[in-house]
């Protein structure tokens, strides 16, 4: 326990300085104070998770980040091609999508990553399902094929079972 | 680097007016969502990276940075919180014939 809160502690500190700019004593102890109280009141409030899955996890993103980047743009266009056409060519749809191999982690970060790809986003999330909403039939079809799931499910790792 | 730079701003500005464009032109509330969420992503993304080239000083440059990365995160939970809000009113009003969203 008192590991996770130096982790969190430190990783906050570096923040502090890369936005106070000052490297003063007051202004250092100051902030270590600050990051050490604000990293224990969230190991009292966030949930447990004993096995690192959330470091785990961020450890595997510069593998799906230049993806997931390049997916953006691609989708950006599409949709800004869309608006631009004369005849909107558009056929909005909801549909669902399954998550269940994905973990807790796993599913947020899915669920925000439709939501950050223009052409789909979240409108709800259930235990096991993500109710999406698209622009087109075609995005919607794109979804349900499930790279962008399995790719995700990927960073998991070792952390597969939900 | 002053010209990427200013050219970088130039098609974030593009595409900020194309999100814009989008939201008076899409028909309902749901698929204009989506044109506000072009602003959010690439016009964001493209400013910022612009103004990361305007300036040589590091400490700048993380903080644009994180406030790219924060705009990832606050980006998507704004819109899905719009978007819950939006399925949720649907929802209850579900008997209401003449009940729509404003458009």
């Amino acid at each position: 326990m008192l590991i996770r809160i130096l982790i969190a502690a430190s990783l906050l500190l570096i923040l502090w300085v890369l936005l106070s700019g000052h490297m003063t004593v007051l202004s250092l102890s100051l902030g270590a104070a600050s990051c050490l109280l604000v990293a224990w009141l969230f190991h009292r409030l966030a949930l447990p998770d004993p096995d690192f899955k959330t470091l785990y996890f961020s450890f595997n993103l510069p593998r799906f980040l230049p993806w997931f980047f390049l997916e953006v743009i691609r989708s950006n266009l599409d949709v800004s091609w869309r608006i631009l056409h004369p005849k909107l060519v558009i056929s909005p749809v909801k549909s669902t999508v399954s998550t269940k191999i994905l973990n807790d982690v796993a599913k947020t970060t899915y669920a925000n990553c439709i939501t950050l790809t223009p052409g789909t986003y979240t409108l709800n999330v259930d235990a096991d399902s993500i109710e999406v909403h698209s622009l087109t039939q075609g995005t919607a079809e794109k979804l349900q094929k499930g790279e962008m799931k399995e790719r995700i499910s990927a960073l998991q790792g070792r952390f597969k079972t939900p | 680097m002053l010209v990427a730079s200013w050219l970088l701003l130039g098609l974030g500005s593009v595409f900020c007016l194309i999100g814009t464009l989008g939201l008076m032109r899409l028909p309902d509330f749901y698929s204009r969502v989506h044109a506000a969420s072009i602003i959010d992503s690439l016009g964001a993304i493209l400013i910022l990276l612009g103004l990361i080239l305007q300036t040589q000083d590091l400490l700048v440059i993380a903080k644009l940075i994180l406030i790219l990365l924060f705009m990832m995160l606050t980006g998507p939970t704004a819109v899905h919180a719009l978007a819950h809000t939006a399925l949720l009113n649907e929802k209850s009003s579900s008997t209401d014939e003449n009940h729509q969203l404003p458009e």
